[in-house]
C-alpha cells in the first residue's frame, strides 16, 4: 500500500462526552475494510464525520484524508461535491432510505442528474444500467418503494450509491435489517460490485459472519477507540487484544457445516417425507402433520391466522411436550409472531385451537381465561419497549404477581428480590427505571417478569436479537440455565438459527405461513430435508473466514437454478 | 429507532423544574399565574387592607355631574387602588381581585372536567378501537365544529333561574372542552397500545381498566397536563365572554367579563375602567399561554431538537 485512498488520522468526536477518541485507520483503493464494534463503540459516528453527516453541536478533530485532501477542511460546496461522486453511502434501513412518494426510477435519475449534466434520455438510460448492475430489473423503475422488498429496497439504495462511480462506498450495517437469506444476496451483491467497479467498501457491522464473509481487513472498536486492526483471517484466527477475543468467543455461529443433499428420507404420505422423527413437506402448499405425543403442554391444531384476506398462518399444526424448547425458525413474514400473538391471545385466530395442558385457550372465556394467562410467560424481542417506562423495575417484576396472587408488602418484595437474584441482577436495581438500564439488564428484568409465576410455557419471540453479541451470549446462558432449573416449556422464536441450535431440543421452520420442515434441532440444522431449510442454513454467515468462504459456495451452489 | 415516548422518563416535577430555570418566558407566566392566583385566593384579605368591597355602592367617590369617578385616572388613589365604577362608585380593585377568583375558579373548574372526560374516553377510543374509537371521533369532530357559543347562550336562557350559574358554566364550559384533550390522548394510546409492555400486561390477563390505571395513565401525564394547561386560558376566555354577553357570572358576583362589558360603554370618557379588568384578563390567559408551551417544549419530546 503506497498511498491508500482514505486515511484517518486520530479522528476524535466530541458530542457532551467523547464518543470516537484518536482513531486512525487506512483503507486502500478496492479494498473492504470493516469497522466492527457493539453499540456505544463510536464506529458508526467516526464514519459519519467524513461525509460531515454529523448532527449539529459535535466537534471534529483530526485529519481525514480522501485522496491526499483532507476531508474536514472542505467548504459545504466541496464536501456536497465529495458526497455522491466519490463517497457513495449505503443506509441500514433502506425502508426509510427512500422516499415513499416517487418511483424508484426517478429518485435514481435525480442522484444521476445531480453531479452530472445529463439529458432526460441520457439519465434514463444510466437509470437501467444501474438497476441491471444491482441485479433488478429495468422495469424496477417504475415502482415505488413500498411495492418493492427489503432486499430490493436495499440494492435500489446500493445503486444510488454507486451511481457516479465513487471511489469509496461506505455501508452502514447494510444488512442489519434484512432477513438472512437477503443478507447473503446483497452481501453476494457488494462482492460483487467491488470486482466490477474497483471500488473500496468501508462497511460497518456488529456481525462478525458479515466480517468473516466480506472483508479483506478488520478495524475493531471499542468505547470510541480502535483497540486492534489487521487482515481479517489473522486478526479472526489468532486476536491480540482481549476484547477481540471475548467479542470472537462470544459469537453464536452454527456448528454444523454446510448443509449436502439430504439422503435416506422415506415417503409417509403424498407430499411428506420423513427420517425418524424429522419431518419434512416435499410440496408446495402443505404444511407437516403435527403428531403431539401424550399429554403436550402446548398443542396447536389447524391453526389459521387471517389478517382481512391475507392469510398469515394456514392451518398449521404444532406441539410442545413438558420442558422442551422448541425453536420456530423463519424469515419475516413467516407467521412467526403471528402464531405468538395466537398463543398469548393478543390475535384472535381465525380457526384451529390453541390447547394449553388439554383446554382450548380460544373458548375460554372471562376469570378462566384470566387464570390461564398466569400460566403463560412472554419475553420480548425489544426490551426497551417491554418494560413501562415509568414504572421500576421492582413494579414491572411485580405486575404479574400483583395480578394474579395475593402476595402484597414484605411477601411481594421479596419475591421480587428471588426474581431479580434469579436472573442475576443485584436487588439494589429494584427502584431504577427502565432507561438507567442496559439492554442486558432491562432483557434480564423481562425475563424475571415472565418467570415471576413459575409458568408451565415461555414465549420467547426473538429475545437476544435487539442486544449485543456479547450481551446476547449471556441473556442466552442465563434462559438456558432458568431453563433447565424450572423445566418450564419454552417456545423459542428466531430467525437466528445458530441462537436455536444452542437452545432448542425440536425445531420447527416456517415458511409462508407454513411448517415445511420439523425434528430434532439436531438433525434439521445438520440434515435439513426441505430445500427452503437448506437455503436458510447456508446463507446464516460464520464468524470464520475460511468456513464462510465453504459455506458462500455452497450457497451460490443452491442459487444456481 | 427512536421512538417519541421511549424517552427518559424524568419526573414530571423535575421536568418543570428544568424548564423554569431555562426558559424565561415560562417563568413569567408561572410567575404571573401564581401573583394571580394568590390574589385570588387573598382577595378577601386583600380588600380588607384596602378597606373596601366589591358590593358596597361609593357615591362619594363619584363626580355628581356626570356619574363618573372624581379624580384623576378613574378615581385612583389610596382609597381606591384602580379607582371606582361609574355610576355605582364599588371599588374596582375589589371587582378585578374577586373576579380573578371567579374566573380562576370556573377556569381550572371546567378544565378539570374535560379533562377527566377527555382521558377516560380517549383512552377508551384509542385501546378499545372499532366502533367505540369511531363514534368517538366522529363525536369529538362534530362537537369541534360545533357552534357552542351560541348553545351556550341558549342554554343560558332556556335553564331555570334556580340552577347555580358557576356549575352551569362549569358543566357546559368543561362539556365542549372534552374533544381536544380526547383527540390527544386517542393518539397517544394507539402509540402506546402497540408497545410490549403493553401486551405483557394483556397477556397476564389484565382487565382495560387495570391497563388504563397502571400501564398508560402513567405515561399519559405529560401530555394531559400539556393540553389542560393550554385550554385553561380558553376557558377564562370563555367565561369572560358569556359574561360579557350577559349569561355567564350574574350580578353581584364580580365577573371581569362583565366588568370589561359595562366598561366598553364609558372607554370615551373613563379609559382606565376598562384598563384593569381587561389587562387582568390579559394578563391571566397570556400567563397560562406561555406557561402552557414552556411545559410542552419540556414534557413532549418531540420538541426537545429545538434546544
Amino acid at each position: 500500500m503506497s498511498s491508500p485512498l482514505l486515511r484517518l488520522e486520530d479522528v476524535s468526536v466530541a458530542f457532551d462526552a467523547p464518543v470516537a477518541d484518536e482513531v486512525s485507520y487506512s483503507l486502500a483503493a478496492g479494498e473492504v475494510l470493516a469497522v466492527v464494534g457493539e453499540s456505544g463503540s463510536g464506529k458508526t459516528v467516526t464514519a459519519m464525520s467524513l461525509l460531515g453527516l454529523l448532527p449539529g453541536g459535535a466537534t471534529v478533530t483530526g485529519r481525514a484524508l480522501l485522496a491526499g485532501r483532507d476531508l474536514f477542511t472542505l467548504s459545504g460546496e466541496q464536501l456536497r461535491a465529495v458526497r455522491g461522486n466519490e463517497i457513495g453511502m449505503v443506509f441500514q434501513e433502506p425502508m426509510t432510505a427512500l422516499n415513499p412518494v416517487f418511483r424508484v426510477g426517478d429518485q435514481l435519475a435525480e442522484v444521476v442528474r445531480a453531479h452530472d449534466d445529463r439529458t432526460a434520455a441520457q439519465a434514463r438510460q444510466r437509470v437501467v444500467e444501474l438497476l441491471s448492475l444491482v441485479g433488478l430489473p429495468a422495469d424496477a423503475r417504475r415502482k415505488y418503494p413500498h411495492e418493492l422488498s427489503g432486499g430490493q429496497l436495499q440494492r435500489v439504495v446500493i445503486a444510488m450509491a454507486v451511481a457516479n462511480e465513487p471511489s469509496l462506498l461506505i455501508a452502514d450495517e447494510p444488512t442489519t435489517a434484512l432477513d438472512v437469506t437477503v443478507q447473503a444476496e446483497v452481501l453476494e451483491l457488494l462482492r460483487d460490485l467491488r470486482g466490477r467497479l474497483g471500488a473500496a467498501i468501508l462497511l460497518i457491522t456488529h456481525d462478525m459472519g458479515v466480517v468473516a464473509d466480506l472483508a479483506d481487513r478488520v478495524v475493531v472498536m471499542r468505547e470510541g477507540r480502535v483497540v486492534e486492526q489487521g487482515p481479517v483471517a489473522e486478526v479472526f484466527a489468532a486476536p491480540r487484544h482481549e476484547y477481540t477475543r471475548s467479542l470472537l468467543d462470544s459469537v453464536i455461529s452454527l456448528s454444523a457445516p454446510p448443509p449436502a443433499e439430504p439422503a435416506g428420507a422415506v415417503e409417509i404420505s403424498p407430499g411428506v417425507v420423513a427420517r425418524g422423527a424429522h419431518v419434512a413437506v416435499t410440496s408446495p402448499g402443505l404444511s407437516v402433520p403435527d403428531r403431539p405425543g401424550e399429554d403436550p403442554v402446548l398443542a396447536l391444531t389447524g391453526l389459521t391466522v387471517a389478517y382481512g384476506r391475507f392469510r398469515a398462518v394456514e392451518g398449521i399444526g404444532l406441539h410442545i411436550g413438558r420442558g422442551e424448547v422448541l425453536g420456530l425458525v423463519g424469515e419475516s413474514g413467516s407467521g412467526k409472531s403471528s402464531i405468538a400473538g395466537a398463543v398469548t391471545g393478543l390475535i384472535k385466530p381465525a380457526a384451529g385451537a390453541v390447547s394449553l395442558a388439554g383446554q382450548d385457550l380460544t373458548r375460554l372465556r372471562g376469570r378462566a381465561a384470566k387464570r390461564v394467562r398466569g400460566r403463560i410467560g412472554v419475553v420480548f424481542q425489544d426490551p426497551a419497549s417491554s418494560l413501562n417506562p415509568r414504572a421500576t423495575i421492582a413494579r414491572s417484576v411485580a405486575a404479574p404477581l400483583l395480578l394474579h396472587t395475593s402476595l402484597r408488602g414484605a411477601e411481594l418484595a421479596r419475591r421480587v428480590d428471588e426474581l431479580l437474584d434469579a436472573v442475576g441482577l443485584s436487588a439494589s436495581l429494584r427502584e431504577r427505571y427502565p432507561h438507567e438500564l442496559s439492554g442486558g439488564q432491562r432483557q434480564r428484568v423481562g425475563i424475571a417478569r415472565a418467570i415471576a409465576l413459575d409458568p408451565e410455557l415461555l414465549i420467547a419471540d426473538e429475545p437476544t436479537s435487539a442486544l449485543d453479541v456479547s450481551v446476547q451470549a449471556r441473556v442466552l446462558d442465563l434462559f438456558r440455565a432458568l431453563q433447565a432449573e424450572l423445566r418450564f416449556a419454552c417456545l423459542f422464536i428466531s430467525h437466528d438459527l445458530a441462537v436455536v441450535e444452542r437452545l432448542a431440543d425440536r425445531v420447527a421452520v416456517l415458511h409462508r405461513g407454513r411448517v415445511v420442515e420439523t425434528g430434532p434441532a439436531g438433525d434439521v440444522l445438520a440434515e435439513p430435508l426441505h430445500p427452503y431449510t437448506r437455503r436458510l442454513l447456508a446463507a446464516a454467515p460464520v464468524a470464520d473466514p475460511a468456513r464462510q468462504r465453504e459455506r458462500r459456495k455452497a450457497w451460490l451452489e443452491l442459487q444456481a437454478p | 429507532m427512536s421512538h417519541p415516548i421511549a424517552i427518559p422518563a424524568r419526573s414530571v416535577g423535575r421536568a418543570v423544574a428544568a424548564m423554569l430555570r431555562r426558559d424565561r418566558w415560562a417563568l413569567a407566566g408561572a410567575v404571573t399565574i401564581a401573583v394571580l392566583g394568590l390574589a385570588a385566593v387573598a382577595a378577601d384579605l386583600l380588600t380588607a387592607i384596602e378597606g373596601q368591597d366589591p358590593y358596597s355602592y361609593r357615591t362619594e367617590a363619584l363626580d355628581p355631574r356626570t356619574g363618573g369617578p372624581a379624580g384623576a385616572l378613574g378615581g385612583v388613589s389610596g382609597e381606591h387602588w384602580f379607582g371606582v365604577e361609574p355610576l355605582t362608585g364599588r371599588d374596582l380593585f375589589a371587582i378585578v381581585v374577586h373576579g380573578a377568583r371567579t374566573s380562576f375558579l370556573i377556569g381550572l373548574a371546567a378544565t378539570l372536567v374535560s379533562v377527566v372526560l377527555g382521558t377516560l374516553v380517549g383512552a377508551a377510543a384509542g385501546y378499545r378501537g372499532g366502533w367505540v374509537d369511531r363514534v368517538v371521533t366522529w363525536t369529538a369532530d362534530v362537537f369541534l365544529g360545533f357552534p357552542y357559543l351560541i348553545f351556550m347562550i341558549a342554554l343560558g336562557a332556556v335553564v331555570p333561574g334556580h340552577v347555580s350559574r358557576p356549575l352551569l358554566l362549569v358543566l357546559v364550559i368543561g362539556f365542549f372542552g372534552w374533544p381536544s384533550i380526547a383527540r390527544i390522548v386517542r393518539a397517544q394510546v394507539l402509540t402506546l397500545k402497540k408497545r410490549n409492555f403493553v401486551s405483557a400486561a394483556r397477556i397476564l390477563g389484565a382487565s382495560p381498566w387495570q391497563v388504563f390505571r397502571t400501564e398508560l395513565l402513567p405515561n399519559l401525564w405529560a401530555p394531559i397536563i400539556v393540553v389542560a394547561t393550554l385550554s385553561i386560558p380558553g376557558n377564562i376566555g370563555l367565561e369572560a365572554a358569556l359574561s360579557f354577553l350577559g349569561v355567564g357570572i350574574p350580578p353581584p358576583t364580580p365577573s371581569w367579563g362583565r366588568t370589561i362589558s359595562t366598561a366598553v360603554d364609558w372607554v370615551s370618557t373613563e379609559p382606565m375602567f376598562l384598563f384593569f379588568p381587561g389587562i387582568a384578563l390579559f394578563l391571566a390567559t397570556w400567563a397560562f399561554t406561555v406557561f402552557g408551551d414552556g411545559l410542552r417544549d419540556a414534557l413532549d419530546p418531540k420538541t426537545d431538537v429545538r434546544r
